[in-house]
């Protein structure tokens, strides 16, 4: 598996090169973007805060759930730290498999999972003000 | 026994600090350190609730037993994605 945290922007590229395998004729992905508007604010930019050591653990175990479920030649997460513009990528996920359906269920699975556990934080920035975002717990 | 506290995103800035050591008895729970945190700082008590809790980098539930170096970490509620 493939997990990183970056504070330099991440790319789908650099996330299918990280899953590309001659033996997989499918890859999966999925991309969160920067919103411009959310709750009817304008969104300014938006920072990521993440407790590194417990994320790499809990995305592995969450990669590892993955193993046990669909047939992956390979999976990986990239996640952005720090403060970033509306458009930029903020998390990317992809995983490559034989046929298109493991890779597809896998991602989805991924993405669930790491929106309820992943100990991610994002502070909503706007013009004048910031604020925490809520999602929910979900381990 | 000696433990780590970590506090991240809502937390760290309501409490302006990122760790800070506790001493406490052998047996003391992750529930009971929270209570001791908590109970400290009324301007965070509305977030009690929605906290959960890792102990070296695992959730537990609040009754996990906590030993000497353990590191406490309160999670409020993740956003990531």
């Amino acid at each position: 598996m493939f997990i990183k945290l970056s504070a330099d922007p991440i790319a789908l590229l650099e996330a299918k090169a990280a899953v590309h395998h001659p033996t997989c004729g499918a890859i999966a992905f999925f991309e969160g973007n920067i919103r411009i508007q959310n709750d009817g604010k304008v969104v300014a930019g938006l920072e990521y805060h993440v407790y590194d050591a417990f994320f790499y653990k809990e995305v592995q175990r969450i990669a590892e759930e993955i193993d046990t479920q669909w047939t992956i030649h390979e999976i990986a997460f990239l996640q952005r730290v720090g403060r970033l513009d509306v458009g930029e990528s903020g998390i990317i996920i992809a995983a490559s498999s034989i046929h298109r359906r493991d890779a597809l269920q896998a991602v989805d699975y991924a993405i669930e999972h790491f929106k309820k556990r992943a100990p991610v934080w994002k502070k909503e920035l706007y013009r004048d003000s910031a604020e925490w975002i809520v999602c929910h717990h979900g381990n | 026994m000696k433990i780590r506290l970590l506090f991240f995103a809502v937390l760290r800035d309501l409490f302006q600090s990122s760790e800070q050591i506790m001493e406490a008895p052998d047996g003391t729970t992750v529930g009971e350190v929270a209570q001791r945190v908590f109970s400290s700082r009324d301007e965070a008590i509305f977030l009690k609730e929605t906290i959960c809790f890792a102990v070296n980098c695992s959730y537990v539930s609040p009754a996990h037993t906590l030993r000497d170096g353990d590191e406490v970490a309160f999670i409020p509620p993740v956003a990531g994605g």
